[in-house]
């Protein structure tokens, strides 16, 4: 498979990059949320499991870079550490399903999900996700009609959905709820983005009433949770602000003096 | 009929409009709440965002009508023919398809919590994302049950269904949510349950042989005499699961999380379990040959009775553990 074969240059890429072990240590601060500079447990953990975890972790590019470049920032190396994650960022590029349509405007007749070319969501452990894809569907499903929430959260993720468009329809039938849901999280960094988004594609697309119905319905159901997305990040700073007391001590050749990295608040 | 003359005698009050002949209409966006369309014929009708709850649809043709966003609420569909129909995002909570076909239909994101789904026929459908929860898809006692045969469940919520005895070989339902699934003698063999969420679902006497089942969440599942062999269990989360008597030759467990896990009596010959936590799993009578425990955790673990001579155990950890004669490793 396609997806399959892109992952395993990807992973191919990093590894034989010169900078493989500082590559790795900075994606797996990421998936696990604390910092490793123990050889044999970075070692143990396959860089493709990690990169699919990465990805999970991170729906979209924007989301990705974010991710990065927050940590890089909390390093005592910030500027070796920039490069080593712009090396990241160039490499799983390809892995977003986004910037290939921009590359290639490749336009699938047969709308297979996207989201196969993903590990799929395990749910439980992803550090930065701090919703339950399913519980969200469920309360919007509840109180609206599934495809007019979709086609708002296309709408503001995307540009306005054309009716009269058969592309706009093909594409949005490539597009999952959950995923359009994720995007818009990622979208809207605050509740009053949400809402101001929301009112404003509503007051664009016709009939203007169902939509608005429609908005409320995203509204007050992604509502609840801007709040544990808040306190997520916190935790994550915290980890980043704590992991020096977990350092084991172990050298680090190539890295040397790293494992006394420094923390600080970013 | 055209449909301007329906549109009309229905705001006049009209609402019998048995078997008739509305092939190909456009009804986009009409408000046709309550209608009797029993047995009509709207092969490839265009009915985008229609409202028809509470429709009586029964018998109706339906083959590749565009439903997309249609509001089906509780309508009664039942027999209805929706063989390659666009359901893309409609709404069919509580709705009534007992015996309906819906081979190849599109579902994509489908609301069909509560829906009557006792005999329907959903091969080859697309239910990526559909919401199924508190769907019916059995009758206890009658055989009469689903057929999913092909059919796509990727991210579908079937939280709580009752799949008891469904056959979901080779089934997509790669991180679909299973939470508190029924799924007693279902078969899954060959299905791809990746990344799923299986936390305190009854899968006892299922048939998972070659299913893949990596990194999927498994918490405190029942899996007694489950059929497991030749599985992929890679990283897959079993903590405080129940696998008595499971057959589980050959499975890949690699770094998968069987701490307190009781795996009485299970065939475990040829596992790879290299680094996987076994920590306070309790393995007694386990069949374990050839089965390979490098750098696995089995602090705690009880081997009692064991057959473990044949068994890997390079850089495992075994503090604690009760070894098959009984002994406890220091």
């Amino acid at each position: 498979m396609k997806a399959l074969s892109l992952l395993d240059e990807v992973v191919k890429n990093l590894e034989e990059h010169q900078n493989a072990l500082r590559i790795k240590k900075l994606i797996y601060a990421i998936c696990k949320s604390k910092w490793e500079n123990d050889a044999n447990q970075l070692n143990s953990i396959k860089l493709k499991e990690l990169i699919q975890e990465l990805q999970i972790a991170n729906p979209t590019l924007d989301y990705l870079n974010h991710s990065l470049d927050k940590l890089v920032k909390t390093l005592n190396k910030p500027m070796e550490y920039a490069l080593v994650a712009d090396v990241i960022a160039e490499q799983m590029t390809r892995l977003y399903p986004d910037s290939q349509e921009v590359t290639q405007q490749v336009v699938k007749s047969n709308p297979v999900p996207q989201s196969l070319e993903y590990k799929p969501n395990l749910g439980w452990d992803e550090p930065l996700i701090s919703y339950d894809t399913f519980e969200l569907r469920v309360e919007i499903m509840k109180y609206t009609n599934p495809l007019r929430a979709k086609i708002l959260a296309y709408s503001i993720i995307y540009h306005l959905l054309d009716f009269s468009c058969q592309q706009d329809w093909l594409s949005l039938k490539t597009k999952e709820l959950d995923v359009l849901l994720h995007k818009l999280f990622d979208k809207c960094k605050t509740l009053k983005d949400l809402e101001y988004n929301l009112q404003t594609v509503a007051k664009n697309l016709n009939p203007t009433d169902e939509y608005t119905q429609a908005a409320g319905a995203v509204y007050q159901a992604m509502k609840r949770y801007y709040a544990n997305r808040e306190s997520n990040q916190y935790e994550l700073e915290n980890f980043v602000m704590n992991f020096e007391g977990e350092i084991t001590g172990a050298k680090d050749d190539l890295d040397d003096g790293e494992e006394t990295c420094q923390i600080r608040p970013s | 009929m055209n449909p301007n003359e329906l549109l009309k005698r229905y705001a006049a009050g009209e609402t019998q409009f048995v078997g008739i002949n509305l092939r190909a209409v456009n009804l986009f966006n009409a408000d046709l709440i309550g209608i009797t369309l029993k047995g009509a014929d709207l092969n490839g009708a265009n009915l985008i965002f229609s409202y028809l709850s509470r429709a009586d649809l029964r018998k109706a043709n339906l083959i590749r009508a565009k439903l997309d966003g249609a509001i089906l609420n509780q309508a009664n569909l039942t027999a209805a023919n929706l063989h390659n129909a666009d359901l893309h995002g409609a709404s069919l909570k509580g709705a009534d398809l007992r015996s309906a076909d819906i081979t190849l239909a599109n579902l994509l994101d489908a609301n069909l919590m509560d829906a009557d789904l006792r005999g329907t026929n959903l091969s080859g459908a697309n239910l990526t994302g559909a919401c199924l929860r508190g769907a019916n898809f059995r009758e206890e006692k009658r055989i009469y049950t689903a057929n999913l045969i092909g059919a796509n469940l990727h991210k579908a919520d079937l939280r709580g269904a009752n799949l008891t005895g469904a056959n979901l070989a080779k089934v997509d339902l790669s991180g679909a949510n299973l939470t508190e699934a029924t799924l007693r003698e279902a078969d899954l063999s060959g299905a791809n349950l990746a990344g799923a969420k299986l936390g305190n679902s009854y899968l006892n006497d299922a048939n998972l042989s070659g299913a893949n089942l990596a990194g999927a969440y498994m918490r405190n599942t029942k899996l007694e005499r489950a059929n497991l062999t030749d599985a992929d269990l890679t990283n897959v989360d079993l903590r405080d699961s129940l696998l008595t008597d499971a057959k589980m030759s050959k499975a890949k467990m690699s770094r998968a999380n069987l701490s307190r896990t009781r795996l009485i009596k299970v065939d475990l010959s040829r596992v790879d379990l290299r680094e996987a936590n076994l920590s306070e799993a309790e393995l007694i009578e386990a069949y374990l040959a050839r089965a390979d425990f490098s750098g696995a955790n089995l602090r705690k673990a009880n081997l009692a009775r064991a057959e473990l001579s044949s068994a890997n155990l390079m850089g495992a950890e075994l503090a604690g553990a009760t070894m098959p004669d009984g002994t406890t490793h220091e």
